[in-house]
Parts: structure tokens; C-alpha cells; sequence
């Protein structure tokens, strides 16, 4: 797993897939003590292009000429999400650590394939689950993992934004809005934990063929969550919100700001204003000094993933354990498939005319997303228990969900 | 052998068109320029008409040869990116791969020297030394040639019978023009007094374009050399100093030249990048080419003349004779 590379020495990096976010993690790679050797893409224009803005020395049209040619010890898949496991397998068969934009995979026969060509090649791979990296989500972690927060009892992710409008945006479940399901569901199951319960509703307001609005709310382990993504509200906000016994922190991921809320011992009189006051002057110095750092740039787009970066680094070097473990990355990949299966289940139910059944219509599931949906073994749908702060959730087993799928009324009501 | 040349009626791929023909090599030319071709024709050579920029047309003439010479490439100073990619990288990938997916054995890539990282004065450059770590502040033209050689380079990485040949500053003679090298930044204050902006020990890379012609045909026609890379230049220890003393003996008039020091006039290029930096007028940099001309690197030859059996034939003072010949 760790390279016999000094700890001092610059690891060789190779970039497979030059689109946008490329451009993201390269200014990274070199912070974080890496050295991008090599790129490759299918398009030698947008290959060029990335190695000419970045000073990278070598351009390959495919991943395995790469690897064949360079002697690399970290690779990034920067891939659209469908083709991560074809380009993520050969280096990790050949024994080369591999981070791999998030989504980790569209099915889970794709994790599977990736998990066992890592164990072939003796290595590990893990997810860029960024924004668990983000300064005030570190914070966040931080005032959880020490106690700070009391218990844990709700999480409230909310996201409103836009589509891109990528080509490979057809493949996923769920279209346009199933690619921005992947950050909020990956910070809602790092405090959640193993999913007991799962319930989604989603929709058109418009009446459209796209989903552009979805509701998913989940029981973990002892907590529940919900995850809101709107594709017409107004702002763009991206929040996260954690309720514990003994505080609740908002995050602002838009802003990188971190609000406390608690109980103030004073008097009713202050108590009233003071809560605002402190929430005021926690966003005043926050923001005034995230202003300064990006002037200064210390900081800049896509903070989490310089951290989440070196911690890899960190991880081929030394051996460390994974900024984003396997386990997280796989429950990932099949929450989604389930988010989706209610989906589809809960429109059926919402379209189905009294006493009788109809086809689901509203969102894009393909047959082959819903089976690798479906054919999980429920104990890869798990995050690690100590990794949680809590216990292990009895899950139910596979051949209940496929029931599942087929009874609506199930899926809506979880159980 | 027959031979598919491109940027055939150019000042390299003439020559190089010539000593094919010496060789009995049947030669398919490819040619824009209507004056050109007919002239080619007249010599008995096959002319394929034809733009590198729109390859669709001809590259089933390229597929069909056994050797296939890339001397061509856009060369103009103005001109968008998308042109210069679209001619100069993405055409010689489609060459190459068309090529060698046909009867093509070996594919010869004319790049350039003018690619290289040059990070500190003196450094040496050989075959696989670091390209330009910020080609975009260098131009179009000379970016594209980077990219074309970095794909040429993948492909001889990979196995592919590619042979990149990189002649240094080419000169020699052309009809009615002093073509010989004559400073990266200059200008004549007078018909014989030159003011360089750069130093006297600057090694100057210079290659003659017969000479360079020679090492293009041994690369497409030398055994063992089905892929390689090779930097080619006359003399890697020539300073500017030693060249213009020896053209200055060459000319029908002695040339003086005085040597300004680039921080002289580093100031006012960098006002001017800056201003066309604000106007968002151009993304290339006078000051960083300014900055390169400040350092010389040494080039080495050795796989050249180690591997390909070349050695430049006319030496500098002969080759500067010849050059200026139509203007003695």
C-alpha cells in the first residue's frame, strides 16, 4: 500500500480524464506534495489543453498507455462517473493507489469490480468525498467527534442548485439532479451511519420528464436525516445542519462559514437577542476572515479537496488509513441505488390508479441502475461502525428490499 | 521506398523532397501552393494538393507510403488557437495514426527546439529534458509545436515506429533574403551595426537547413531507427559571440554588433505584457521569450550523431556563405 518513496520526495501523479474538475485538483497535486507526471483522455484537445496549463510533461489517449509508460505512485480518476471503474481498474491491478471523483461508481457491480482489482494489486482506492474536507466541515466533524454537539439526533442537508449540463449527465439515475445527489448524501451518511430506514419523494413541479425536486428521509443509527436538493428555489444554498443534545451547528458550504447555536444561561431578557448577536458576530469574523485568506490565497474553490488530497498522499506515503474509506465510499453508491428504487416505488404508488398498478414515470431509472440496486449484499451498504460513534444497525436482508421494489407501498414506508 | 512528404515545397521539405529523389525514393508530395506543385511536377514527383489543415482529403496518400516525412506545420505569427491546434497537433495525430495503421513502416516528425523548459543559464537539454512548463505565455506557433512533439513523443513511448527529429533555429538560402540568424531580439541601427538584446556567451542553436535535411532522411531511412528522438543542431557550443564573428567575415560588409543587457529593456516589455495582459489582447508573454534569450541552455546531439549517423556536412562559415549568396 505505501510507496518506497521517501516521505520528502514528490509523488508521481498521473491524471486520467482532463475535463473541468481536473483543473480543480491539479493546483492541489503540487500543494500537496505531488507531481503531476502524466495525463491522459480520450480528446487530445482537452488533454493538451490541461498539460499546457499546468506545465505536465506527458499526454496518453489511454489509461493503460500511461500506465504502461510512467512509473506512478498515486493516479486520479477524473473519468465521467460510469467510465471510473473501467479507467480506476487497471492501476489498481498493477498495485496503484487511486482517487476517484465522486461519485465512486453509478452500480454497485462497478465498486465491487474496483474493490477486488485493489485487493488483486494489494492497494486501495478512495472517493473525493470533498466536502467533508472543507474547513468548516471539519469543524463540524471536529465538535461531533469530541462530544461538543451531545448526541447527535437530526441532520439537515439542503441543497438548491442548477444542473450542469454534461453529456454523460443520461447515465446517471435520476438525470441532471442524480449528479447532485452524491455531496449531500456523502455528509449525511458520515454522521448517519448504516441506513435503517429510507423514504424519497421526488418530482417535477413542472410536470417535466426531470426530476427537480427530491425529499429523502432516513433513520441511521440512532438519527435521522433529511436531504433536500431543489433545482427551483432561490438561492443557491448548500447547508448542512446538525442537531445534538447540547448544540446545533449550521454549515454554509456555499460561504465556508460554521454557526454555532446553544443555551445561553442568562437571563430571559438577553436571551432572546443574544443568540442572534452571537450568530451575527460568528458570520461577521468568519467571513471577514475567509475574505483576507482568499485575498491572501490561502484559500481558494474546492477547499476540501487540497486536504483530502494530501491526506491520500498521506495514505500512499505512510500508510495512514484513507481520507474516505471503502466502506463509505461503497454505502455511497448504494444509498443512491435505494434513494432511487423509493423513488421509482413512490411515484408508482403516486400514480397507480386506485386498486391497480402502474408503470413508474418522473424519473430517469434505467433497468440496469435499478438491478445494481437491487442485487446488493446489504452488508456493503454498511459504513464501518467505529468510523460512526455508533453500533451496527440490523439491516435488512437483500431479498427484502427487492420485495420491496415491488411492493410500493413498502418502499414509501420503509418497512 | 515511396515517400509521403508534407510542407514538401517549404524550406526544409525541398530539400528533404531532393535527397529522396536522390535516393531513387518515389516521392509523394504534398503541396498547397498551385506555383509549387506545378514546379514539382516538372521534376517527375507526385503531387498530392492539399491543405494541412483539412487532412480528410489526402491522408488515404499518406496511408499508401512507406515512409512518411512531417516536415509541414502552420507557421504564421498571427492566427487563433483552434487554427493552430486544429493544423499543427491535431493533424499530426491523425497523420501518424493513419499512417501507421497503413503500409507505413515509419513516420518521421519534424518538431522544433524551441519547446524546452530553459530554467536556469548553461543547463543542458538532451533528448527527454522537460518541455516548457509555461507554454501558453509563448505563442501559439510554438505551443503547438510542444503539444504536436509531446504527442509524437507518446507515441514513440508507446512502441510506435515514430522518429521526432528537432533542428534548432533553421537558416540557409532563400532568393533575394539575408536568411541567416541574426539575433532572437534585435535591430539594426545601421546597414552594418546590429544591437542584440541578449549576451555574447549565449549558445546560439543553430541548425543549416541542408544539414538538417540530411538528419530528416536518415531518420526515415537510417536502420535501427524505427523510433527515437533526436535533438539536431550544428555546433551545441557556438556562442552568439563566435557566430557573428564569423558571419561578420562572410559578408560583403563587416557587421559591428552591440550587446544590450535584457534587464536594458525588460521594463518596458513587462509594461506592455501588462497592458495586454489588462486588455485581454493577447495570452502570450514578450517578457518570458525576453527572459528565455537571457538563458542558453547546451543541446545535446549525442543520439543524434551516436544513433542516426548524422554530422552536420557544411560547416558554419560554408553554410553562411551559401546563405547569403543571393544578396553577396
Amino acid at each position: 500500500m505505501t510507496t518506497d518513496r521517501g516521505s520528502d520526495a514528490r509523488l508521481r501523479v498521473g491524471i486520467a480524464g482532463c475535463g473541468i474538475i481536473a483543473g480543480a485538483h491539479l493546483p492541489y497535486v503540487r500543494q500537496a506534495g505531488g507531481e503531476p507526471v502524466a495525463v491522459c483522455d480520450l480528446s487530445i484537445a482537452v488533454a493538451s489543453e490541461l498539460a499546457d496549463r499546468f506545465g505536465i510533461q506527458r499526454v496518453y489517449r489511454s489509461v493503460e498507455e500511461m500506465l504502461d509508460c510512467e512509473r506512478l505512485d498515486a493516479v486520479h480518476v477524473l473519468t465521467p462517473p460510469h467510465a471510473h471503474a473501467r479507467v480506476a481498474i487497471p492501476a489498481l491491478e498493477r498495485g496503484i493507489p487511486t482517487l476517484i471523483e465522486k461519485p465512486l461508481a453509478l452500480v454497485l457491480a462497478d465498486v465491487e469490480a474496483m474493490a477486488a482489482a485493489a485487493r488483486r494489486g494489494a492497494t486501495f482506492f478512495t472517493a473525493d468525498h470533498n466536502r467533508l474536507f472543507d474547513p468548516p466541515m471539519l469543524v463540524a466533524r471536529q465538535l461531533w467527534e469530541s462530544g461538543a454537539l451531545g448526541e447527535l439526533v437530526a441532520i439537515e442537508s439542503y441543497q438548491a442548485g442548477v444542473a450542469s449540463e454534461r453529456q454523460w449527465l443520461g447515465e446517471m439515475a435520476g438525470g441532471g439532479i442524480g449528479d447532485l445527489v452524491p455531496h449531500p448524501l456523502y455528509l449525511q451518511l458520515h454522521f448517519l451511519g448504516a441506513i435503517e430506514r429510507l423514504e424519497a419523494v421526488a418530482f417535477s413541479p413542472k410536470g417535466g420528464e426531470q426530476i427537480e425536486e427530491l425529499r429523502v428521509l432516513m433513520q441511521g443509527q440512532g438519527r435521522t436525516g433529511i436531504l433536500t436538493i431543489s433545482m427551483n428555489a432561490s438561492p443557491m444554498m448548500n447547508t448542512l445542519k446538525l442537531c445534538g443534545s447540547k448544540m446545533t451547528v449550521e454549515v454554509n458550504l456555499n460561504n465556508m462559514t460554521i454557526v454555532r447555536r446553544r443555551d445561553y444561561k442568562v437571563p430571559k431578557i438577553i436571551a432572546k437577542p443574544l443568540p442572534n448577536l452571537d450568530e451575527s458576530w460568528q458570520l461577521l469574523s468568519q467571513t471577514t476572515r475567509n475574505t483576507v485568506d482568499f485575498m491572501r490565497g490561502k484559500i481558494r474553490f474546492y477547499p476540501g479537496m487540497g486536504e483530502l488530497i494530501r491526506r491520500f498522499y498521506d495514505a500512499v506515503r505512510r500508510g495512514t488509513p484513507p481520507p474516505v474509506s471503502e466502506a463509505e465510499a461503497t454505502q455511497v453508491v448504494a444509498v443512491t441505488a435505494r434513494i432511487w428504487e423509493a423513488v421509482g416505488a413512490a411515484s408508482a404508488k403516486a400514480a397507480a390508479p386506485a386498486g391497480g398498478r402502474a408503470k413508474p414515470r418522473g424519473p430517469r431509472i434505467s433497468a440496469r441502475e435499478a438491478l445494481g440496486a437491487v442485487t446488493v449484499p446489504r452488508s456493503e451498504t454498511a459504513a464501518s461502525p467505529s468510523t460512526r460513534g455508533g453500533t451496527t444497525a440490523t439491516e435488512q436482508p437483500a431479498g427484502d428490499e427487492a420485495a420491496a421494489a415491488s411492493d410500493p407501498a413498502r418502499a414509501v414506508s420503509g418497512d | 521506398m515511396r515517400a509521403f512528404v508534407t510542407g514538401a515545397s517549404g524550406f526544409l521539405g525541398s530539400r528533404v523532397v531532393q535527397r529522396l529523389i536522390a535516393r531513387d525514393d518515389r516521392v509523394v508530395a504534398l503541396v498547397r501552393d498551385e506555383a509549387a506543385a506545378g514546379a514539382l511536377e516538372l521534376q517527375g514527383i507526385e503531387v498530392v494538393r492539399g491543405d494541412l489543415g483539412d487532412c480528410e482529403p489526402w491522408l488515404p496518400h499518406a496511408a499508401d507510403c512507406d515512409v512518411v516525412y512531417h516536415v509541414g506545420a502552420r507557421v504564421a505569427t498571427g492566427g487563433s488557437w483552434d487554427e493552430f491546434f486544429r493544423v499543427n497537433v491535431e493533424g499530426t495525430q491523425r497523420l501518424i495514426d493513419t499512417a501507421l495503421a497503413g503500409r507505413a513502416q515509419r513516420f518521421v516528425h519534424v518538431s522544433s527546439l524551441g519547446i524546452f523548459e530553459i530554467d536556469r543559464d548553461g543547463m543542458e537539454i538532451g533528448d527527454e529534458s522537460d518541455y516548457d512548463r509555461r507554454p501558453m505565455l509563448r505563442g501559439n506557433y510554438t505551443r503547438s509545436k510542444l503539444d504536436a512533439d509531446r504527442l509524437a513523443c507518446t507515441a514513440v513511448r508507446t512502441g510506435r515506429n515514430v522518429v521526432v527529429v528537432r533542428p534548432g533555429v533553421l537558416y540557409g538560402y532563400k532568393p533575394g533574403r539575408q536568411n541567416v540568424f541574426l539575433g532572437r531580439v534585435k535591430k539594426f541601427l545601421r546597414p552594418d551595426l546590429l544591437a542584440v538584446v541578449s549576451s555574447p556567451d549565449y549558445r546560439v542553436p543553430l541548425t543549416y537547413v541542408e544539414n538538417a535535411a540530411d538528419a530528416v532522411v536518415l531518420a526515415g531511412t537510417g536502420a535501427g531507427v524505427e523510433r527515437g528522438i533526436f535533438n539536431v543542431i550544428d555546433d551545441p557550443d557556438l556562442t552568439q559571440q563566435s557566430y557573428f564573428r564569423t558571419l561578420s567575415q562572410v559578408r560583403p560588409r563587416p557587421l559591428r554588433v552591440v550587446y544590450l543587457p535584457v534587464s536594458l529593456i525588460s521594463p518596458v516589455v513587462r509594461a506592455v505584457d501588462f497592458a495586454h495582459q489588462l486588455a485581454r489582447r493577447r495570452p502570450w508573454s514578450v517578457a518570458y521569450q525576453l527572459l528565455r534569450s537571457e538563458r542558453s541552455a547546451r543541446y545535446s546531439t549525442e543520439a543524434a550523431r551516436s544513433r542516426l549517423g548524422w554530422t552536420p556536412g557544411v560547416d558554419l562559415r560554408t553554410s553562411l556563405q551559401e546563405s547569403l549568396r543571393s544578396v553577396a
